[in-house]
């Protein structure tokens, strides 16, 4: 009885200390349980049950998984203050963001840009190259900027700039045709990049984004 | 365009910035996008609408206020591969060397508030500027740059340059401009850059970077 | 309740005896159970609290699911994301109905078979033999959410003022849900507890969500029903326990196992004694691959039930008596389903068949069957189309067919089970994107549905062959026409239904 009660106590102490680290899983994630909505961690499952259980992504939710936790802040408070008004947007996320307080959406974001992302892969993979090029080099003679200098060279991102690489091919799509249908004003630049980009620029750089992850970016 | 192969050459891809400057002829570029205001706007994506920089993967330079010397001279440099940036390279030539006055000029005319955000000693980098570190054969920066580091002609303007992109210059100068530039005063530079330690260069950024 | 079934389950009206077969069980289990009716529910205000979404993002066109609606469902009811209102998740629901039939039920009374009206008029808000209005067929309560961690629960309790006029505890789903993430795969799993077969399903391609979500209580239908369908029992009279897995958001498993409800309390839930009755623990599988890339989702499934019925309502019969058998009814049912959902569109088609294996020992012994074993299949097409989530358009067609068998099927035409037809509806949800600013999680479905017999009950020109008056005089000889000779058609009925759930 007494071993029993010990194992217990330890047991109980252990699961207690162990709890604020749900929140921000690291390296032993990979086999760990995906932390619950505890009292003492952010509610992630509001999030996954769109944006999939792992927050990888899901039909027209994009992947959460790694992306810039500055960069999700910032979304979620151009949803509360409804300047970023994507049909979408509107139709979900506006609603998730009234209700979110800030030091929540911080939180989950911090959780989520923990996650390791896996690539969507789900572009055309004949216009890899193509968009590669778009995507380091631009068109100057066209006026069209290159996307490696604010994104990165695989597309991962810093501080409030997104990460892209190995978002889904129509997520990224939509995005840039949503800017030219002038949704989301005031995310400059992007509204001024993706007015030079024609149709097929615009399929070429999702379907290599959609594939992008460290090793293919790097080699 | 030259392919991109890792982080290093990637880095100098953020020298990107100083643009420009030529005898600017009224009749600029013919065809869709080739005209001056097309091509103003095509800096502005990047460089902002202000000119102020901005900090993306990599730091976009300020313009605003900028010599029109010194940015007329950046652009031919990266035409003509002088200074190294493989997206500034592209650019340039992407650019009729008939319309480099008419955007330096344009950028010339800014003059909004430095973004800031370098993390150096500031004092240091007072200090620095104004008189240089005779110990470490650094001259004083205001001695050509001027008093209020607004340059004059070739000499670019580094009031109000984002801290980053001149820690990255002062860093990486050989690699990116060690040749003789066509304005013939990039090598000047040489020596000044061996000489200063990072935290020096940093401090310099920092107070620069902080001027109006 | 069932929605689907009650179609196929609804009264054959002529019938004063309940007829102690399975066929009997459908039309009697109809009249106690399904035949109150209206409906499903969802698209829960109180889910809607809880979440702080719109019914837009989990469903096109309530009670149809969108891809995320499904993963609320298999989440256990338990994703949050609203306001905390300190409201208790509770909802409610009313059905009003309008129901006309193509021709009246105006056989005499005595009749056997013969289509006639079930009771007097007067009562439960019947009006005519051929028109039908209540405005309160259906009144439901729900406890819809989470109830503690990642437990959550959809349940509906449903008073339905028509035939039965009685309470009775409707579809109802106990979640415990968790995720967890094994090498590469990313699991959804869970713990299920229900009291009806398929009502635990995400797909709206099986029956208990299937189409039509509304029907009447008052419009024949389709004598004959696979027990997935709802030919057995009703929500309540089994419950099951399950264990699901969802992996990747892409493969799903189910399995659950149904044992019946005491016949005391079945009693209690529908009125009336339980004709059929689940013998033993009835196995349930589900498997189906959802694959999303975008706007797109697309379903393909397979999920079945093997029970050992106690058939005909034998209650004087002791459960389990030794050496007496039972009838094996065995069910597979395969499903597809494809959605393509922007902002503004929504469409979704669905397809559901049916293949039931009715091995039929006990019922030839007791002499409500003659085969040893009949064979019944339903198909069920369905293609919706909903604009802006606010207007809904439907069509459905449905094939029912299976063995004549002449002694379970006496009446109909042939002896066959056969029937076939179209259902169109056109229905109006003004609340699917927020609600009136006093309540904004209320909701709303206004519409109509026409449902088209081109068979009915083996016949499509003499449905009721022989039906007799009480003279014992056919009242529908060889096709000749008489005053109460009803074709397929005859049984065609326009339903005008406002649903409101707040």
């Amino acid at each position: 009885m007494k071993h029993i009660g010990l194992t217990v106590a330890s047991l109980v102490i252990s699961l207690w200390a162990t709890g604020p680290l749900c929140a921000q899983p690291d390296a032993s994630y990979p086999l760990a349980l995906l932390p619950l909505p505890a009292a003492n961690g952010p509610p992630v499952k509001n999030c996954t049950y769109c944006h999939g259980v792992s927050a990888q992504g899901l039909a027209t939710a994009p992947r959460l998984a790694g992306q810039r936790a500055a960069y999700i802040e910032k979304e979620l408070s151009a949803f509360r203050g409804h300047e970023r008004d994507n049909p979408l947007s509107q139709l979900y996320m506006w609603n998730v963001a009234a209700n979110l307080k800030p030091e929540t959406g911080r939180e989950l974001a911090v959780y989520f840009s923990q996650l390791p992302p896996r690539a969507a892969a789900d572009g055309n993979r004949g216009l890899f190259d193509e968009g590669r090029a778009l995507y380091q080099q631009g068109v100057p003679n066209a006026n069209i900027v290159t996307c490696v200098v604010c994104h990165g060279p695989n597309a991962e991102g810093v501080r409030d700039i997104p990460r892209l690489g190995g978002l889904s091919y129509l997520y990224l799509k939509r995005r840039m045709e949503e800017w030219n249908k002038g949704y989301h004003p005031t995310a400059r630049p992007m509204p001024q990049v993706a007015r030079e980009l024609s149709p097929a620029e615009i399929d070429a750089l999702a379907s290599y984004l959609s594939f992008l992850d460290e090793e293919t970016a790097s080699k | 365009m030259i392919a991109i192969h890792g982080r290093n050459a990637l880095y100098s891809i953020a020298l990107a910035s100083a643009v420009v400057a030529a005898g600017f002829s009224g009749s600029a570029v013919a065809g869709a996008g080739g005209g001056v205001q097309d091509k103003i706007e095509y800096c502005q994506v990047c460089h902002g609408e202000t000119g102020r920089g901005f900090y993306g993967y990599y730091a976009i330079p300020r313009l605003a206020g900028q010599q029109p010397g010194y940015i007329e001279n950046q652009l031919r440099d990266y035409a003509s591969g002088l200074r190294h940036n493989s997206v500034m390279g592209g650019v340039a030539r992407g650019v009729s060397p008939a319309t480099y006055g008419a955007i330096a000029a344009h950028f010339h005319a800014m003059n909004p508030a430095p973004l800031g955000g370098g993390g150096g000693n500031v004092a240091l980098g007072r200090e620095i500027f104004a008189n240089g570190l005779p110990e470490s054969n650094v001259p004083a920066c205001s001695a050509c740059h001027g008093p209020d580091a607004h340059g004059t002609g070739q000499i670019p303007r580094l009031a109000g340059q984002l801290p980053s992109y001149l820690v990255k210059t002062l860093s990486n100068w050989s690699p990116e401009r060690g040749h003789s530039s066509a304005g013939g005063l990039s090598a000047l530079m040489v020596p000044t850059t061996h000489n200063l330690t990072a935290a020096q260069i940093a401090a310099v950024a920092a107070y620069v970077g902080g001027l109006r | 309740m069932a929605g689907t079934n009650e179609l196929f389950n609804a009264m054959h009206a002529g019938n004063k005896m309940p007829r102690p077969s399975r066929i009997g069980a459908a039309a009697v289990v109809g009249l106690a159970a399904f035949m109150g009716a209206g409906e499903q529910a969802s698209a829960l205000p109180s889910f809607a609290r809880q979440t702080g979404q719109t019914c837009s993002t989990c469903h096109t066109a309530f009670p149809q699911l969108t891809p995320y609606g499904r993963r609320f469902k298999l989440g256990g009811y338990t994703a949050g994301g609203g306001i905390d209102t300190q409201l208790p998740p509770v909802s409610f629901m009313l059905q009003s109905q309008f129901t006309n039939i193509g021709r009246s039920l105006n056989a005499p009374l005595g009749s056997s078979s013969a289509y006639a009206p079930p009771q007097a008029p007067g009562l439960g808000g019947y009006n005519d033999t051929n028109n039908w209005t209540d405005f309160s067929s259906q009144v439901s309560i729900f406890y819809g959410g989470k109830i503690w961690g990642n437990l959550g629960a959809f349940i509906q309790a449903t008073y339905a003022q028509d035939y039965g006029e009685a309470f009775n505890w409707d579809n109802s789903d106990v979640r415990y849900a968790d995720t967890l993430h094994i090498g590469g795969f990313d699991v959804l799993w869970g713990l299920d507890f229900n009291n009806n077969p398929t009502v635990q399903d995400p797909w709206n391609t099986t029956p208990a969500w299937g189409f039509p979500f509304i029907s009447s209580p008052f419009a024949p239908g389709p004598a004959a029903a696979t027990m997935l369908e709802g030919a057995d029992w009703g929500p309540g009279q089994v419950v099951s326990a399950g264990a699901y897995a969802f992996i990747n958001d892409m493969l799903y498993l189910e399995f659950s196992a149904y044992g019946a409800t005491s016949k005391s309390f079945q009693w209690a839930i529908t009125g009336g004694p339980p004709s059929n009755l689940l013998s033993g623990v009835a196995p349930y599988y589900r498997v189906a691959l959802e694959k999303n890339w975008g706007e797109h989702s697309l379903e393909v499934g397979a999920y079945g039930m093997n029970a050992n019925v106690i058939t005909g309502g034998n209650q004087s019969l002791p459960v389990g008596t030794f050496g007496w058998p039972t009838d094996i009814i065995t069910d597979n049912g395969f499903d597809a389903q494809y959605q393509w959902i922007t902002d503004t569109h929504a469409v979704t088609l669905r397809a559901n068949y049916i293949i039931e294996r009715q091995n039929l020992v006990s019922s030839v012994l007791q002499g409500f069957a003659a085969n040893n074993v009949d064979y019944l299949r339903s198909l069920k097409l369905s293609g919706e189309y909903v604009y802006k989530n606010t207007y809904a358009f439907t069509a459905t067609y449905f094939n029912i067919n299976g063995t004549a068998d002449m002694t379970l099927y006496a009446p109909n035409a042939n002896f066959s089970p056969n029937s076939e037809g179209w259902m169109f509806d056109a229905s109006y949800l003004p609340f699917s994107r927020g609600g009136p600013s006093f309540w904004p999680w209320a909701n709303a479905r206004i519409g109509l549905t026409y449902t088209l017999y081109t068979r009915f009950n083996g016949g499509t020109n003499n449905i009721d062959p022989t039906a007799v008056d009480v003279n014992g005089t056919t009242l529908c000889n060889g096709g000749s026409v008489t005053p109460y000779c009803r074709k397929a058609s005859d049984n065609n009925t326009l339903l005008a239904y406002a649903w409101f759930m707040w």
